[in-house]
């Protein structure tokens, strides 16, 4: 499968920070799973003039430092200031990554689709908007071609002109997923994120109470993967989790469930199963007291008058 | 009073940051607070880099996302960047580093804003001011 990525998922401070490590995770898990990474040149050109701009405004910055230095007669040696922030070379940055990348530039028939639709306010543009995002309708048309071509692709964009339903018919004829950032992105490749794996934590000691409810697990469950995983902080730690299962239970059936675990004292918790449905088949929900016991992240009390006390100085 | 943030100095400033409708500050440790102002009431979303209590989040490879009630994403926080991305607020990145504060690709080091009600002001246009009253229909941040 390829993954199309859109500009709006990758930008950043690369000079400083290097690449997301979502990405990276992302080019691991795709490398993994034979899949590749497809960078349209649209977004390629857009990364590199973000990294570009970003940089300039550094070297601005390292000229102005050197400048005050020299005001106040201070003897700096000579240097340059793109020696001190080089340029970031994206396309070099991209081939570190573990998985195989491919630059893909629009077609004319993906130009003449996009501007189109830019002209005509056709969807999945925005019919209220006067911006006529041709950027973004390209990508559009390049991801709709590819997952044509392929039989599917999934397009990682948060963009609006990407994510909004009236793009929804248009890509389930070709088969194109879509997901709004890299740990989605994560999680539709089934690779556990860190909210998947916190979830599983709250899960797993539980497996012998989920299997004395009656759920088929087997003596050895394998959670595949952690879906939409939300929490609600508490005073020290979550105090609500929730997300969607697929654990390979009893004989190998697949179990599929949403989740729910509510943290009711520091070291008690319920854990209900919804949606179950095992091998297929639709199975009562349930709920157990969960053998989870919270690790918090400490007591907010000293965080909360470092602010209250800042507050008060101004 | 004077605060410091990202390289700079806020004089008489009250918030030194305001990204949309949510102020940033920096308490004497270090840690950031996020602080939405666009409901009747100041509420405080990260308090110190962590996700206050009472916040829905989804924890991301880099940090944290804050959701709103209804699970629609609002930003990303990244506590080791110090960086905050918009999902859906259409606001350009926020990142404060020990130095400097970058606005999208716009930075500030060692700027000085004094006596006013907010330092520098981020708009959903993606306008910047520097020095600026506290914008019309915001709560007042009391925590």
């Amino acid at each position: 499968m390829r993954v199309i990525l859109n500009s709006d998922v990758l930008y950043g401070d690369f000079s400083s920070n290097g690449l997301p490590v979502a990405l990276i995770r992302l080019g691991e898990a795709c490398a993994e799973q034979g899949h590749v990474l497809v960078i349209p040149t649209t977004t390629l050109m857009e990364i590199e003039r973000h990294q570009r701009e970003i940089v300039a405004g550094q070297r601005k910055l390292v000229e102005s430092a050197r400048q005050t230095l020299a005001d106040q007669g201070i003897t700096v040696p000579e240097f340059k200031a793109s020696d001190v922030v080089p340029d970031v070379d994206v396309g070099a940055l991209l081939t570190d990554l573990a998985a195989e990348i491919q630059v893909e530039s629009p077609s004319l028939e993906d130009f003449e689709d996009a501007h189109t639709r830019a002209c005509l306010h056709e969807s999945p543009h925005p019919p209220d908007i006067k911006s006529d995002e041709m950027r973004d309708l390209v990508i559009w048309a390049v991801s709709l071609r590819l997952s044509a071509q392929d039989g599917h692709a999934l397009l990682v964009s948060k963009d609006t002109v990407h994510t909004h339903g009236r793009g929804d018919t248009e890509a389930a004829s070709v088969n194109l997923a879509r997901v709004e950032s890299l740990d989605a992105a994560l999680e539709y490749l089934d690779v556990k994120t860190p909210a998947g794996e916190q979830l599983e934590t709250m899960i797993s000691p539980s497996w012998t109470r989920l299997r004395e409810a009656g759920l088929a697990l087997g003596e050895a469950p394998m959670l595949l993967s952690v879906k939409g995983v939300e929490f609600v902080q508490g005073w020290a730690g979550p105090a609500v989790a929730s997300g969607s299962i697929k654990i390979r239970g009893q004989d190998g059936k697949l179990i599929t469930a949403d989740v729910e675990v509510d943290v009711t004292a520091e070291s008690l918790a319920r854990l209900s199963l919804s949606s179950i449905r095992v091998g297929g088949d639709a199975v009562t929900d349930i709920s157990v007291q969960a053998d989870y016991e919270p690790t918090t992240i400490g007591d907010d009390s000293e965080r909360l008058r470092a602010l209250r006390a800042l507050l008060e100085e101004n | 009073m004077r605060l410091k943030l990202g390289g700079s100095t806020f004089d008489n400033v009250r918030i030194p940051v305001l990204w949309g409708k949510r102020a940033i500050l920096q308490d004497s440790s270090g840690r950031l607070s996020v602080v939405d102002l666009g409901g009747q009431t100041a509420r405080i979303e990260i308090l110190g880099d962590q996700v206050a209590r009472g916040v829905r989040f989804s924890p991301s490879t880099d940090g944290f996302m804050v959701l709103t009630s209804e699970r629609q994403a609002l930003y990303t926080f990244s506590p080791r960047d110090r960086r905050l991305t918009s999902e859906s607020l259409g606001l350009p990145e926020l990142q404060i580093k020990a130095s400097q504060i970058r606005v999208g690709t716009n930075t500030f080091q060692s700027t000085m804003v004094s006596g006013f009600d907010v330092g520098i002001v981020v708009d959903e246009d993606g306008s910047i001011s520097i020095g600026a009253p506290l914008p019309e229909g915001l709560a007042a941040l009391v925590v």
